[in-house]
């Protein structure tokens, strides 16, 4: 076997095995068209160094017209081969270049068959015999056609394009590859192009050697390409492990990760989400399957929004149930986004969650505002009602369900409404529990326009639906008119506490001047004993008045001192409205008055006088007067059972206050001694409330009189200073 | 002899004036009288054979005009009590009368009133003390009796015949007799049914009959 047929054979059979090698490779992966192109390339390498052999050992002419014919297949293959490997490989060089290359060879191609000859040897070209590696060969003696420029020209675009390509990648940053392969194909066409050139013109007398050449090219781009290939598999075991990581991740938290590529129908899920999906162990999860095991009515919701991500991308979230395998209805939150930067068409991806939890505590909760004894609204930041119990409702007047989804502010009168919203607005950034409208009555407004007063609490909560306003609400209607009626009350009893403390103290003090007076008494009573006696103990009745002097004047020092009591009690005049001053006198005798069937009037010109005065002396001043007044008619046919209670300006600067009963009056002799301690016309009285009276009006100085009520009865007046 | 000569108003009051015009009162009206301060003074010069009535104010330093009439009943005082006051509820009214008072008068009461009050009291206490006095003759009369002719009284009280009394005490029935004999002349009492009636008020006065 001669070195040339050995050296030539292990180049055909070297490019076609990397041929073949690649061919498989490529058939495994689709994807990678440069390992095809790469083949390509090789199998017409392959062709190539076979037809190169043959023709060095051409017989004759004949023979190597034949060879010449088909070499130009392989050639072809060779040339179509480079450029596309460059332009799927390196992917540099001008399409439009690489066409126009094709176009011609393959023009070239079709004339070279469709002739009888070869087109590169014309019929009658001599060979010529050299000496190679001790062999003797043939190389074709030097002609040329004009074919020849349609084919040369190719190979000198082919050049152009490959040192373009290795410009593009150079400058892409790809030196290596731009220099390794670009380079060397560059190289090699030229230098192939330049030997048969000059083989052809006789200039040099070599056979056609470029064979081994494109060996060395094709071995060096596919060198090339195991490394991209190698980096592709390194990608994909990087990306397995990233899977693995992911997927144990995934399997530590409740969440379950699932990833469906919609053009592969391959759905990869993490156990997990097999479980959220309600896939069963060993059954391959498919999303077929798990729409269709959902309960009917989520199906339709499940499905669109599935189909929104996958059609329309973006994120989308839905809630649905499905039955695990313990047979527990379990409910999974899951986050659905379609990914459409891949390749391959789109791909689904899923985040899945157990929120059966929460489900269940939100159930409980709806429960427990449901049953609570208040009315409970569950408010969102947006002040829309998300939820309002039944109490609630009814509260406000509202059916079933009429709340839910309007805005809270219906509630409220429509005078505070603004004042409202900023009020919640304020709240939403600072959420914290406290009572609302802390120090300001708050009114709530019913379906049907009224207004009650109520009481509300608000409270901040975190639910399934975000954050939440939960707001109670008491009627607190009752409890206003309760304690309007305690104040009342009250009022009334520290009046009355007053004026039996005035009791008490008359009472005292009676006690204190009896002492005096019955010593008086007594002495007078024994003075007169002994001036019927004879004879006439006139030392025993000097010693009698004597005492019963001493004893007058100790009464008179009692009494002074009950009004330096009362005058010293610091008269704190202020200026008071008489509205004020007898209403709250006549609200507290009421209960009296009603009781003896008296019936009160009131009248005050003008109705804003005021008066200087303390307020508690004048109001114990007219409550004595009308407390005497109703007393006085009680007695009295109905029409008669009137009390009148008057407050006017006297045009001198004063105000006067009267009080006009139609009972049975006052004897004219007794209208100054009524004033007069112990002066009573009731059977039970002390006689001391218009004494003390008249106290506090002089302390005040004013007056006070009595005058008979024309057509039967008394008018007591009292004058004061009226206020500015 | 006069009793009633012998009868003092006793005169309670703290207040100095009243205290004096109420003495003149009185005597000029012809009674006795002693005046005292407090109630402690009356009680500690208080005498077993004290007659006479109390006239007494309510509000007294010390023991208050209801407690002295509650001690003057302890101490076995016959003397009854008249009330005058500067004031007075119904309460302390009713509570004096129930304990015994003779009246209850505020201190400006009419002349008529206060004096008539006094006289009742003064009428009452002799009887009371009259009373008492009986009593306690019944009673030292009765000691003279010796064990047996008590209890021969006992038995003649029940209306026994002195047969069964004999029979009764063992003794002979001209025993019972001469006990019965002794018994009437030591009581000065004459008739059965006054012997019974005797020794029931004696019993009632709490003496000892003896026997069962």
């Amino acid at each position: 076997m001669s070195m040339v047929t050995v050296l030539w054979s292990m180049t055909a059979a070297a490019s076609l095995t990397l041929a073949a090698v690649y061919l498989l490779i490529w058939l495994g992966a689709r994807r990678q068209v440069a390992c095809l192109a790469f083949s390509v390339l090789g199998v017409g390498i392959a062709g190539f160094a076979g037809l190169e052999l043959a023709l060095m050992y051409a017989a004759d002419s004949a023979e190597y017209a034949r060879l010449s014919r088909w070499i130009q297949l392989p050639t072809w293959l060779m040339i179509a081969g480079l450029v596309f490997f460059t332009r799927t490989h390196l992917k540099a060089g001008r399409m439009w270049l690489g066409w126009t290359i094709i176009g011609l060879r393959t023009a070239a191609l079709v004339v070279n068959f469709a002739g009888t000859g070869s087109i590169t040897f014309p019929a009658g070209t001599g060979l010529r015999e050299v000496m190679l590696l001790g062999e003797r060969v043939v190389i074709p003696a030097a002609a040329w056609t004009p074919w020849l420029v349609l084919l040369h020209s190719a190979v000198l675009l082919l050049v152009v394009f490959l040192i373009d390509a290795s410009v593009t990648v150079w400058r892409r940053g790809e030196r290596w590859a731009a220099v390794v392969v670009g380079g060397s194909a560059s190289l090699f066409a030229l230098q192939g192009l330049a030997q048969v050139l000059l083989v052809l013109w006789g200039v040099l007398a070599f056979p056609l050697g470029i064979s081994f050449g494109s060996l060395l090219v094709l071995m060096v781009m596919g060198v090339e390409l195991s490394q991209k290939i190698r980096g592709g598999m390194e990608a994909t075991v990087r990306l397995q492990r990233a899977e693995q990581r992911t997927t144990m991740a995934a399997n530590l938290t409740e969440v379950g990760f699932w990833s469906w590529d919609v053009k592969h129908e391959r759905i990869w899920a993490s156990d997990r989400a097999r479980a959220h999906l309600g896939g069963r162990d060993g059954q391959p999860v498919s999303m077929r399957r798990f729409v269709e095991g959902l309960r009917p009515d989520q199906r339709d919701l499940v499905q669109r929004t599935i189909d929104r991500a996958r059609f329309d991308g973006g994120e989308h979230q839905v809630e649905y149930a499905i039955v695990d395998e313990g047979g527990q209805t379990r409910w999974i939150a899951a986050r659905v986004t379609g990914d459409r930067s891949g390749e391959d068409g789109v791909v689904v991806r899923g985040v899945t969650m157990d929120i059966t939890g929460r489900k269940t505590a939100d159930a409980r909760f709806m429960l427990t505002i449901e049953a609570s004894p208040t009315a409970v609204l569950l408010v969102n930041h947006g002040g829309v009602i998300e939820l309002a119990n039944t109490k609630a409702e009814a509260l406000f007047g509202y059916g079933h369900g009429e709340l839910t989804g309007q805005s809270v502010d219906v509630l409220v009168p429509t005078a505070q409404r603004a004042m409202h919203r900023t009020h919640r607005e304020r709240f939403a950034a600072s959420p914290a529990a406290r009572p609302m409208g802390a120090g300001r009555e708050l009114e709530g407004r019913r379906k049907d326009g009224t207004e009650f007063p109520l009481e509300a609490g608000l409270t901040p909560i975190e639910t399934g639906r975000g954050p939440l306003v939960l707001c109670s609400v008491v009627d607190i209607t009752l409890r206003r008119k309760a304690e309007s009626e305690i104040a009342q009350l009250r009022e009334g009893l520290s009046h009355a506490g007053r004026v039996s403390m005035m009791g008490q103290l008359a009472s005292a003090l009676a006690h204190e001047l009896s002492q005096p007076l019955g010593a008086i008494q007594r002495n007078a009573e024994a003075a007169e004993l002994v001036l019927g006696k004879s004879p006439t103990d006139l030392e025993e009745l000097r010693a009698i008045v004597t005492d019963i002097q001493r004893d007058d004047r100790r009464a008179g020092a009692v009494i002074d001192r009950i009004r330096g009591m009362l005058r010293h009690r610091q008269v704190d005049l202020r200026p008071l409205r008489a509205t004020e001053v007898l209403s709250d006198a006549v609200a507290v005798v009421r209960t009296y008055a009603d009781g003896a069937g008296v019936k009160l009037a009131t009248e005050i010109v003008p109705e804003t006088l005021g008066l200087m005065g303390d307020r508690i002396a004048v109001q114990q001043v007219v409550l004595n007067l009308l407390f005497n007044a109703i007393h006085a008619v009680r007695a009295q046919p109905a029409e008669r059972r009137l009390v009148l209670v008057r407050a006017e300006a006297d045009g001198d600067g004063g105000a006067r206050l009267s009080v006009v009963d139609r009972g049975c009056g006052v004897p004219p002799d007794r209208l100054t001694a009524v004033f007069q301690p112990f002066v009573t016309t009731k059977a039970d009285g002390l006689g001391m409330g218009l004494a003390i009276s008249r106290t506090i009006v002089e302390a005040h100085g004013g007056k006070i009189w009595a005058e008979p009520t024309p057509g039967g009865g008394a008018t007591f007046h009292c004058t004061l200073r009226a206020a500015p | 002899m006069n009793e009633a000569a012998l009868d003092v108003v006793h005169i309670v009051d703290d207040d100095e004036s009243f205290l004096r015009s109420m003495a003149r009162l009185f005597s000029a009206s012809g009674y006795r009288v002693r005046t005292f301060a407090c109630a402690e003074d009356l009680l500690a010069e208080l005498t077993p054979d004290a007659q006479g009535c109390v006239v007494a104010d309510l509000c007294l330093p010390g023991k208050s005009g209801l407690e002295l009439q509650e001690a003057l009943a302890q101490a076995g005082c016959v003397m009854p009590v008249v009330f005058v006051t500067g004031h007075g509820g119904i309460p302390d009214s009713v509570r004096a009368m129930r304990n015994g008072a003779e009246d209850f008068l505020t201190k400006q009461a009419p002349l008529p009133d206060l004096l008539a009050a006094v006289q009742r009291a003064l009428e009452r206490g002799a009887r009371e003390r009259a009373e008492h006095h009986r009593v306690r003759d019944l009673c030292a009369r009765l000691r003279l009796l010796t064990n047996r002719e008590r209890e021969v009284l006992a038995l003649v009280v029940q209306g026994r015949m002195n047969k069964e009394i004999a029979d009764a005490l063992a003794i002979h029935e001209r025993t019972v007799k001469l006990h019965r004999t002794s018994i009437t002349n030591k009581l000065q009492v004459h008739s059965v049914a006054e012997l019974t009636r005797l020794v029931i008020e004696a019993q009632a006065h709490g003496a000892a009959i003896g026997g069962h």
